[in-house]
């Protein structure tokens, strides 16, 4: 083995450990909260320079910030700043606009009245709502807690 | 046979490591952290857990409780003061109505040091099972001020912060 070869080792597994640190993220998902979309156990990558040049926008699947990155939430962004969100029966409505969404499914029963998103924030909610609202975590988080999306 | 080379080489990267725990290594972060881990740690028990066992856990717990302490959990309907001296009969209720727990702090970070005083932030990732059998686990955004008395860092307040709000 010559130093070569030890150099070459060094150059991967630094290049693996920036990537995997701070590019492509590796996560596991864990709870249901975006079934039937994304499910429990399976695993992707959050892709942190995803948002470098756009900002998340209805319907991006982004990953939120915790207090650090080995614990985050997935969540789907309804709707951007300055626009109100309300649910009526479970439909989710946009400045008073009933809006369609695909990725849901099953039954949802969930009315929450109208709030208009900060400036600088954005409305994300997950996919499951056949869950009680209650035990959901959905609303404004800001756009600087997104860390980026997961990778498909 | 050890050549004074080889002596001196040693010497030099003693104090290269001594010097770098002195002068890069925060103590007093290290510490919190410490302070911080092992409650988690205590907060935890399981079905089988004994009497002693728990007695000792939750002295260890109001160890790290200054005389009173603010806690603010919307999460569980908690905002209220409570004192050192009411931590077991806190613990009791929750044990009542959680089977077993456990609590794993991720990300850990501590924010700010003053002294006496230090301000720590983590996702607090918690699991425990109801006494209906419900299981729960979720991960809680916590704030934590310390205050150093006695030499031991306590902790005065716990706040769970706002991921997404309503």
């Amino acid at each position: 083995m010559t130093s070569g070869y030890f150099i070459r080792v060094a150059v991967v597994a630094i290049t693996a450990f920036m990537v995997f640190k701070y590019v492509l993220i590796p996560f596991r998902i864990q709870g249901e909260s975006m079934a039937p979309t994304y499910v429990t156990g399976s695993f992707n990558f959050c892709f942190a320079l995803r948002y470098m040049l756009s900002k998340p926008a209805p319907p991006d699947v982004v990953t939120i910030r915790m207090a650090g990155q080995k614990v985050m939430l997935l969540k789907r962004v309804v709707a951007i700043e300055g626009q109100t969100v309300e649910f009526r029966e479970g439909n989710l409505f946009l400045d008073g606009r009933k809006m369609a969404e695909p990725y849901v499914k099953g039954q949802c029963d969930w009315n929450v009245l109208p709030v208009k998103v900060k400036t600088g924030y954005v409305y994300v909610v997950g996919d499951n709502r056949t869950m009680p609202a209650d035990t959901h975590t959905f609303g404004q988080t800001p756009v600087s807690r997104i860390a980026g999306a997961p990778l498909w | 046979m050890v050549t004074k080379k080889y002596w001196i080489a040693g010497t030099i990267l003693v104090a290269a490591v001594a010097a770098f725990m002195l002068f890069f290594v925060d103590w007093e972060a290290r510490a919190v952290k410490k302070q911080l881990r092992s409650l988690a740690g205590e907060m935890a028990w399981s079905p089988a857990e004994n009497q002693i066992t728990a007695v000792t856990r939750i002295k260890a717990v109001q160890d790290k409780i200054s005389e009173t302490c603010q806690v603010y959990l919307p999460s569980y309907r908690i905002s209220q003061i409570i004192s050192r001296n009411d931590v077991p009969t806190y613990l009791t209720i929750a044990k009542n109505y959680y089977k077993d727990l456990s609590i794993k702090f991720e990300d850990l970070k501590v924010e700010s040091i003053q002294l006496p005083q230090a301000r720590a932030i983590t996702t607090a990732r918690v699991r425990a099972t109801g006494i209906d059998g419900l299981k729960n686990d979720e991960a809680l955004v916590i704030g934590f001020e310390l205050r150093k008395i006695d030499k031991k860092w306590q902790i005065v307040s716990v706040e769970e912060k706002q991921v997404v709000e309503r």
